[in-house]
């Protein structure tokens, strides 16, 4: 909580609310060290949150290049956040909140999968830096996953039966294959096939979007 | 952004992203694959592109997968796909709380929850009389009544989504649900990002359509509001019959006022859409843990139109033999309640979205105070109050037959208030020390005028 919450509070009458949410942020603040004290200018709670729930799909995007695998990506999400609202008065900026965020994501993932493999074999923190400095914004994010509903209707049944087994069953690609009757190297062609055909799709649609 | 056709001539580099999904690759692969990407930022821009792209599948799977009602015939889901129940509405709006942790500890169990349909308009996706098993409910629109094995009778309101844990317990994902618990439901629990509301033998009602924020409201019984997570969960407020709280960041206030209907399972927090005549009814009390709300109900004043939030029986009616006036009948009306312990600086605000006529019903046993009679005028009209239960303190100074439920005569007064703003009333006139029984507390209503 931070005082410019307090004064929102205020501002609406709610000034036993207000009192006690500025209460709260000077008690911590003075046991904070001096680098903190700058309280008022850091982000709240409610701003950390917002800033998150922004980048949520971008975020979660970047921290499964790490998990490969959109469940566990989510709750590590999830996870982050919890973590992050817990550190209001830390953040200075949206670019610090995501930052921090991607870092924070990054690293539970590895020790998550280090738990629960005993080892990490994925891409290195140096190509996972490189990544996140190129990763796209949340609002091209978020447009394309827009245009992908409409993409994924011209998908035909059986591709559309191949992504839902493998994206949304979780099954791996060994149980597509042996679900669909195909072999390994077959499922892996068709699923690099419709990426490119809903990405093409994508792109056409956004672009008509962009010119209408 | 998706431009994966000029970047990905490589097919190959393609099926090997793929295999690294899968976690396909051995250690020597995913090398080559992480030199490629090192050495070319298009091919990393592809790698984006795809995973972005994955997610955004999985999503819109998972998204049309829950959009339905399922009446589930006894269907048996992988574990890890029961884990996944949670839809991406609620993904998104976890993210809103400090309260998100609970999520993580309670996730649907993943059977489910037998219920009898009641009623509602949601028809035909529902019949009433109708008995199915229900893990998850997605309403687009419109109510549905249902009551679960324990007795505790649930109305969900559209848009809305629902997890039922058990007979016991739910999870609100999105929209409004009341419950009215019944004799052998106390302990029922309702689940929402920013909260955990344990029912303790109660009509209630939680909200969560606004993100990051739960309203939770009683209108009759008690409810304790604790905070979500399950490890140091902290006790938030105890509400009683009457009594509301919105809590965003762990932080309760009180609900000052509901829109509501005539039943208690029609009640919003704040207006959907223009209001009618009253737009807003506040107080100035600030007293600890004061959690009391207004209910405006528009175009709601009718014979027996409830009175008071924090009394069940109390209602408006018109004169033994008599209908209730044409001129008032019809009215917005405010239910109002008692405030005992805050005297004689009480203020309360009625504000209007137009030009209108404000009615207050005063109790007729005490003299008018000032501010009423120094800007409103006695119509002449008469309502009563009630019924009370038998040996209500209001009912004290007023023979009635013992035992019996009794009524008190309200005089209703008026004044015209013919520009948009706030009408502010004070306290009622109350009772001098040693003088036996209470007035009641007035009532308020307000006509647009011609």
């Amino acid at each position: 909580m931070t005082a410019a919450l307090a004064g929102h509070l205020a501002g609406h009458g709610e000034k036993r609310a207000a009192s006690r949410v500025e209460k709260t942020a000077r008690r911590h603040v003075q046991s904070w060290p001096v680098s903190r004290m700058f309280f008022e200018d850091m982000l709240s709670a409610e701003d950390i949150a917002t800033i998150l729930l922004h980048e949520r799909r971008a975020l979660t995007a970047f921290v499964a290049t790490v998990t490969r695998d959109f469940h566990l990506a989510e709750d590590i999400f999830q996870e982050v956040c919890v973590k992050a609202v817990g550190r209001a008065g830390e953040f200075e900026s949206a670019r610090h909140v995501v930052n921090w965020a991607r870092v924070a994501g990054r690293n539970r993932a590895v020790d998550v999968l280090r738990a629960r493999n005993g080892r990490y074999e994925g891409l290195s923190e140096e190509l996972l830096a490189a990544l996140a400095a190129e990763w796209p914004d949340p609002e091209q994010v978020d447009a394309a996953h827009a245009a992908l509903a409409y993409c994924l209707e011209q998908v035909t049944p059986h591709n559309r039966e191949m992504l839902r087994l493998r994206y949304f069953e979780r099954r791996s690609g060994a149980d597509v294959a042996a679900e669909l009757g195909r072999n390994l190297e077959a499922v892996y062609k068709a699923l690099a096939r419709v990426h490119k055909t809903l990405g093409d799709c994508v792109r056409a649609r956004l672009q008509t979007e962009a010119s209408t | 952004m998706s431009d994966l056709s000029k970047d990905a001539n490589d097919t190959a580099f393609l099926e090997r992203i793929m295999r690294f999904q899968d976690g396909a690759l051995n250690a020597a692969e995913v090398a080559v694959l992480e030199q490629e990407m090192k050495m070319s930022p298009e091919k990393r821009g592809v790698f984006a592109k795809v995973q972005i792209q994955s997610l955004s599948v999985h999503e819109h799977l998972r998204h049309e997968a829950y959009r339905v009602v399922e009446p589930l015939p006894g269907k048996h889901w992988s574990q890890s796909f029961r884990w996944r129940a949670v839809g991406l509405a609620a993904a998104a709006a976890l993210v809103l709380l400090a309260g998100i942790s609970v999520w993580f500890t309670a996730r649907p169990s993943g059977h489910a929850v037998a219920v009898e349909v009641l009623g509602g308009d949601a028809m035909p996706q529902f019949v009433v009389g109708q008995r199915m098993a229900l893990r998850r409910l997605v309403l687009e629109s419109g109510t549905v009544q249902f009551r679960l094995d324990s007795g505790v009778v649930v109305e969900a309101a559209g848009p809305a989504e629902i997890e039922l844990i058990n007979a016991m317990r739910l999870r609100l994902v999105a929209g409004r649900v009341s419950a009215d618990v019944g004799e052998h439901g106390k302990g029922f629990t309702i689940d929402t990002v920013e909260t955990r509301v344990v029912d303790l033998g109660t009509k209630f009602g939680v909200d969560v359509s606004t993100p990051g924020r739960t309203d939770v409201v009683v209108f009759e019984g008690k409810v304790e509001v604790h905070e979500p997570q399950e490890k140091n969960r902290k006790l938030m407020a105890s509400l009683t019959t009457g009594e509301g709280v919105s809590v965003t960041a762990l932080v309760p206030k009180r609900i000052a006022m509901l829109n509501g209907g005539a039943r208690d399972g029609d009640w919003k927090a704040q207006f959907k859409g223009p209001p009618d005549v009253i737009a807003d009814v506040h107080d100035n009390v600030v007293l600890p843990d004061f959690h009391r709300f207004y209910v405006v109900t528009p175009r709601g004043l009718k014979e027996g139109a409830r009175a008071y939030t924090d009394r069940p029986n109390p209602g408006w009616k018109a004169q033994p033999g008599e209908a209730m006036p044409e001129w008032l009948a019809g009215a917005d009306v405010v239910r109002t309640f008692h405030m005992e312990r805050h005297a004689e600086d009480f203020a309360l605000t009625v504000s209007l979205s137009r030009p209108a006529a404000v009615f207050v019903f005063l109790d007729l046993r005490k003299p008018a105070p000032p501010w009423l009679a120094n800007d409103f005028k006695d119509t002449g009209a008469r309502l009563r109050l009630g019924p009370w239960i038998p040996n209500a303190v209001v009912l004290e100074s007023l023979k009635t037959t013992d035992g019996e439920p009794g009524f008190v005569t309200c005089a209703v007064w008026k004044r015209e208030v013919t520009a948009v703003g706030d009408v502010t009333l004070g306290q009622r006139p109350m009772s001098a020390p040693g003088e036996r029984g209470q007035t009641a507390m007035y009532g308020i209503a307000a006509k647009a005028l011609p």
